[in-house]
């Protein structure tokens, strides 16, 4: 009788996470604030978990390998089993006898942070063929003596390790061959296996779950114990295998919230999740290639960028490069178009929050990343009682520069040190993190020097932050306390060089009261002392008079104090009132800003796609997502900041007040089969006043020609001084503007298959004009589509795509303020990623390439200009 | 039960995890020595195992059919090529870079998308470049034949042409098609179709290299700008012209599986 043996093999590869409802109603800090380890326990399985070889199961030669996906429920039964491979697919009785009884299987359910929850395991049975059955001519069997006679044996000890990580393989399937005997054993949690076989040659077949078939020949005298290591390459290293959702803590009303790939590895981004969000819905561009984006109309000083929710003086190196941070300390981006938490205070627009984690490791580890801009490193070094990181990256721009001309020079650092400890109820975080960005010019011909050659510094740009933070969780109340130090350095010009020192404490609280009610409240403050405003020996003017008139006094500091009730009306009605207030003193002027809002999501229905239709693992995710009505309304202020992040120059005197904007916004959310999801929201916001507003297009009456004799279309050119004046009072003149529109979001989400998503925005932003009429916004783009597709293949290739269209801004004519358009933005990106294994190492080389086919963009009207944006990058593993 | 078997019971048992200790405290060898008493320990075999030689698998299969199976193909390569401008229009050579990334749909077909940046150097002087879709047939696994089309266009950064008309720098009032002379400096996209023809010589499961000739046919809608916008309609007045190149060039493309 043929003997066949199951091997069974459970490994945790994904995890799909919804959060249970006493978790939704909690809405408990970031998950990213835990070791991870101790959140998530993964399931393990009462009693035997074993599939039966069926009896129609045919003969077969080799091993039938079948992976499954099983979704284990809160109570450790099985929801779902999905198909995920096997060896022979002609052979579908083995994938049968897997999915059936697979439902079976009972297990002791996952938790995450205590409490049980969905999960999605992956398992893999192994088919063995029979034994080859020894025929015994009946002439022979008479003389077979009838107990069996011991042969010479010989053993193979042996070590099973993954190529490139040298992770040990455990449960491994490994079948020793020799002339028509076989046998099999499986290896421990040490990746250890023993095999008996006879002396001589041995044929060594290995089968592990998430690893390629091995093959090996190994030759073993009599009694002898062969002592050997296997490496055993791995079908996908895919570096974002695990992820983790928790949908159900929504209480927001527009928020993408967006990891692993969706951050990392999109076209045209560099690999900087912090671009990412140029194309997500409600995003308009001032030019493709600047990276601060234009929030559902408003000016990108009214939107905030945060790390873990403190505000970064310095987001982008030289203000388009690549972001401070780097990629590995971001773990996810969350980006809120409008409506955000009360948490997050002090703007008007939108919120980016880069979200970081601790980046535990068993292994000391390092990353080395070169690419033809920048290189950098990043070690991670566990100890007994924390894990640090620590990152550095410097930028070299001006090597490729220097090929063009040699009459500027660009370069900048930076870096990150991080320490975590602690457990899930009580963490700390110590986080260093600073830059510095240097651009050097030839400097004017003078009369002492009428041909300068030697490159002096134009604009320097240097932040220092130290971010210490410590969290606890109880039964019913967490706490996360949050004290931020800072340095900032900017030499503002030639002028002068501004220093600028900061404190920002945080505190803030979630408090279950009951099953449906909760109380978040917290208060904050960020004082900002100027430390000097130095004049500097450059020859040029004197700008630190000018610069101090626009900062306000030496002392600035803002507090604010919140609270958020999040009460579950009913099952399905979550409202979440809430009020916020700000007192804001620059040493001269004090204002005050009280902000109420009100966020309402409802359920009216659930869409059961999942466990009745094709079963696939992307449906029980959406089997456990609801539709969701929502609909928001609040007030938002926040003080006048400079047009865009620089270090010490980011908040400036508050002696025209503070903006003002008042945003509302209705939206469904529908979950779909396949990991898909559609978002769709309607928004109006009021923006009355908005000072620091970007406005740059002339009045029409600057379009009037210079007049008889001049060119047509030519126009008289503004002297330096007038134009600046006039740029200053258009800055700093109060304006009321107005935006409203549509955004779609349709998305798919997949941690190992095709990922992407089609965002549109229809909308527009406007100015009210002297003569009471509203005209569009500078940066007003009607549409605005972004195409992203992410698909993972076979041997560790990635290959991505991002096309983006928006619509051409406005552009002032004879006719009339804004009433002509420029000529649309079309890009298209492409990113290929590749991930080398080598045995003790892994290399990932990349090709992104921005703007791929050269579309010209129109940044201005008649300023139009063609580029191509090759990056290669490698990034060595250890 | 043979004593061998007996200790290879208790470390298959161990190995596994599947038994708990239960074997006798002490038994001789096979070859007489004695055996430790209590039951093996799977992690002090896996500390002894930490020096041993590792080995790799033994390849599965072939090179060559793991080429000719279906799956994701990458190419990376250099080209040098001659551009010839039809008529009066500029020639130029070419230094290229190729990127091709693509599909082995099956043994005889292929589909690639084809990025191609020629850096001109001779009467253009800039950025040539072609993007196609190239569906690709194998008559034999080693040799692509390609035929492709798409966009293409020039980005040119410096000119030394002649403007043949050089008062419509200033008197043009609205865009022109120059329909004589030569545009003195061309920025556009157009279309191209492109000709490839490739050996690789396969040097492992994952890597292979090879020649690579490819002929293309570019039209090109070149533009000028003049630096003024029709003040009435904020349209920037330009020049425009189109080009029509055929070009040819050879180079090694290396490729990944």
């Amino acid at each position: 009788m043929a003997m066949i043996l199951g091997r069974i093999t459970l490994i945790v590869c994904l995890l799909h996470l919804t959060l249970g409802a006493a978790l939704a109603q909690e809405e408990p800090p970031p998950p990213q604030e835990e070791p991870q380890e101790e959140a998530f326990v993964p399931p393990t399985p009462r009693g035997e978990v074993t599939i039966l070889t069926p009896e129609e199961a045919p003969e077969h030669e080799a091993p039938v390998v079948v992976t499954v996906v099983i979704l284990v429920d809160e109570e450790g039964l099985v929801a779902q089993t999905t198909l995920v491979s096997t060896t022979h697919p002609e052979l579908q009785v083995f994938v049968d006898a897997v999915l059936q009884q697979g439902t079976a299987f009972e297990f002791e359910p996952a938790t995450y942070q205590g409490a049980p929850v969905r999960v999605e395991i992956e398992f893999t049975h192994t088919f063995l063929p029979p034994e080859p059955e020894e025929v015994i001519p009946e002439e022979l069997v008479e003389v077979l003596p009838e107990e069996p006679v011991d042969q010479p044996r010989a053993f193979i000890i042996g070590r099973l390790e993954e190529k490139g990580t040298r992770k040990a393989i455990e449960r491994a399937t490994v079948i020793g061959r020799w002339g028509e005997e076989q046998v099999t054993t499986t290896t421990d949690e040490e990746g250890v296996f023993v095999l008996e076989v006879a002396p001589g040659e041995v044929e060594v077949e290995i089968f592990a779950p998430e690893h390629k078939r091995f093959l090996q020949q190994e030759t073993v005298a009599e009694d002898e114990a062969l002592k050997i290591g296997y490496l055993l390459e791995r079908k996908s290293y895919n570096p974002y295998e695990i992820v983790v959702y928790g949908e159900a803590e929504r209480s927001e009303v527009s928020r993408t919230t967006l990891t692993g790939k969706e951050i990392k590895r999109i076209p045209g981004t560099f690999g900087d999740p912090f671009r990412v969000v140029q194309s997500l819905p409600g995003v308009a561009s001032i030019v493709s290639l600047i990276p601060f984006p234009v929030v559902r109309g408003s000016s990108p000083s009214s939107t905030g960028f945060l790390i873990d929710g403190v505000r970064v003086p310095l987001l982008f190196h030289l203000l388009a490069g690549p972001s401070v941070i780097n990629p590995e300390f971001i773990d996810e981006i969350r980006f809120y178009p409008g409506g955000f938490p009360l948490e997050y205070g002090r703007y008007t627009g939108g919120i980016v929050d880069g979200r970081t984690r601790p980046l535990y490791t068993e292994d000391f580890s390092a990353d080395i990343d070169v690419n033809l801009l920048q290189a950098g490193g990043l070690v991670r070094i566990p100890t007994p009682w924390f894990t640090a990181t620590v990152a550095g990256r410097y930028g070299y721009p001006g090597g490729l520069i220097s090929l063009v001309t040699d009459e500027i020079s660009l370069q900048y650092w930076d870096y990150q040190v991080r320490i975590d400890g602690g457990d899930p109820s009580s963490s700390w975080t110590i986080f260093a993190f600073g830059a510095g960005d240097e651009l050097e010019t030839l400097p004017a011909p003078t009369e002492e020097n009428p041909n300068p050659t030697e490159l002096e510094t134009a604009a320097r740009f240097m932040f220092h932050r130290l971010d210490l933070r410590y969290t606890h969780r109880g039964e019913d109340l967490d706490g996360r306390y949050q004290l931020v130090f800072g340095v900032d350095d900017t030499l503002a010009g030639p002028g002068a060089d501004l220093v600028n020192f900061y404190i920002e404490p945080r505190l803030q609280w979630n408090w279950r009261i009951v099953e449906s009610l909760g109380l978040h409240f917290g208060v904050d403050a960020n004082t900002r002392f100027i430390g000097d405003i130095v004049p500097q020996d450059t020859g040029a003017v004197d700008t630190s008079d000018e610069l101090r008139a626009l900062l306000g006094s030496d002392n600035l500091t803002n507090a604010g104090a919140f609270v958020e009730v999040r009460w579950e009306l009913l099952e399905e009605l979550i409202i979440t009132p809430g009020i916020r207030s700000d007192l804001y003193n620059d040493g001269i002027t004090t204002v005050v800003g009280v902000d109420p809002r009100l966020l309402i999501r409802w359920s009216p229905a659930t869409l059961d796609w999942g466990l009745e239709d094709e079963d696939t693992t992307e449906m029980a995710l959406a089997e456990r997502s609801p539709i969701w009505l929502k609909a928001g309304v609040g007030l938002y202020h926040q003080p006048p900041r400079f047009l865009v992040p620089l270090p010490g120059l980011d908040q400036i005197a508050l002696e025209a007040g503070l903006l003002e904007a008042v945003q509302s916004q209705v939206g469904v959310e529908v979950p779909l089969p396949e990991g898909l999801s559609i978002d769709a929201t309607v928004f109006f916001n009021s923006m009355d006043p908005m000072i620091f507003d970007l406005a740059v297009n002339p009045a029409a009456i600057d379009l009037q020609l210079l007049g008889p004799g001049s060119l047509p279309g030519e126009l008289p050119e503004p002297d330096d001084e007038s134009l600046v004046d006039q740029i200053a009072d258009t800055l700093l003149s109060p304006t009321v503007g107005r935006s409203y529109g549509l955004e779609l979001l349709i998305r798919r989400q997949s941690p190992n298959g095709i990922y992407g998503w089609i965002a549109y925005t229809l909308s527009r932003s406007e100015r009210l004009q002297d003569d009471g009429t509203w005209a569009p916004f500078d940066y007003d783009r009607t549409h605005i589509l972004n195409l992203v597709l992410g698909i993972p293949l076979p041997r560790n290739w990635d290959i991505s795509f991002r096309f983006q269209m928006q619509s051409g801004r406005p552009a002032s004519t004879t006719g009339g303020f804004n009433v002509a358009r420029n000529d649309p933005i079309l890009r298209f990106d492409v990113r290929i990623d590749k991930r080398a294994v080598w045995n003790d190492w892994l290399l990932d080389f990349y090709i992104d390439i921005t703007n791929a086919t050269l579309f010209p963009e129109e940044v201005a009207a008649g300023a139009e200009f063609s580029y191509v944006l090759p990056t290669l990058g490698l990034r060595a593993v250890f | 039960m043979s004593r061998r078997c007996l200790l290879l019971c208790v470390l298959l048992s161990a190995s596994t995890g599947l038994v708990q200790a239960q074997e006798p405290a002490e038994a001789p060898a096979p070859d007489g020595e004695a055996v430790p008493a209590e039951e093996p320990d799977p992690r002090a075999l896996a500390r002894e195992l930490e020096d041993v030689e590792f080995r790799v698998s033994l390849p599965t299969e072939e090179d060559t059919e793991l080429w000719k199976q279906s799956g994701f193909r990458f190419q990376f390569g250099y080209a040098f090529g001659w551009l010839d401008g039809a008529g009066e229009l500029p020639s130029a050579m070419a230094h290229e870079i190729v990127v091709r990334a693509g599909a082995r749909l099956e043994p005889e077909w292929s589909l690639f998308g084809t990025l191609s940046y020629g850096f001109t150097d001779g009467e253009i002087c800039g950025v040539r470049f072609i993007a196609t879709i190239e569906p690709t047939f194998h008559p034999v696994p080693e040799l692509a034949i390609a035929l492709g089309w798409g966009l293409g266009g020039f980005v040119e950064t410096a000119s030394t042409r002649p403007d043949p008309a050089p008062e419509q720098e200033e008197s043009l009032v609205a865009p022109y098609t120059m329909t004589e002379g030569v545009i003195p400096v061309c920025t556009g996209l157009g279309t191209a179709a492109v000709l490839r023809v490739d050996y690789q010589f396969v040097l492992g499961n994952l890597f292979s290299m090879g020649p690579s000739l490819e002929g293309a046919v570019m039209w090109t809608g070149c533009e000028e700008d003049t630096g003024r916008v029709e003040p009435d309609t904020a349209e920037a007045i330009v020049r425009r012209q189109w080009w029509q190149h055929y070009t040819i060039s050879a180079g090694w493309m290396f490729s990944w599986r």
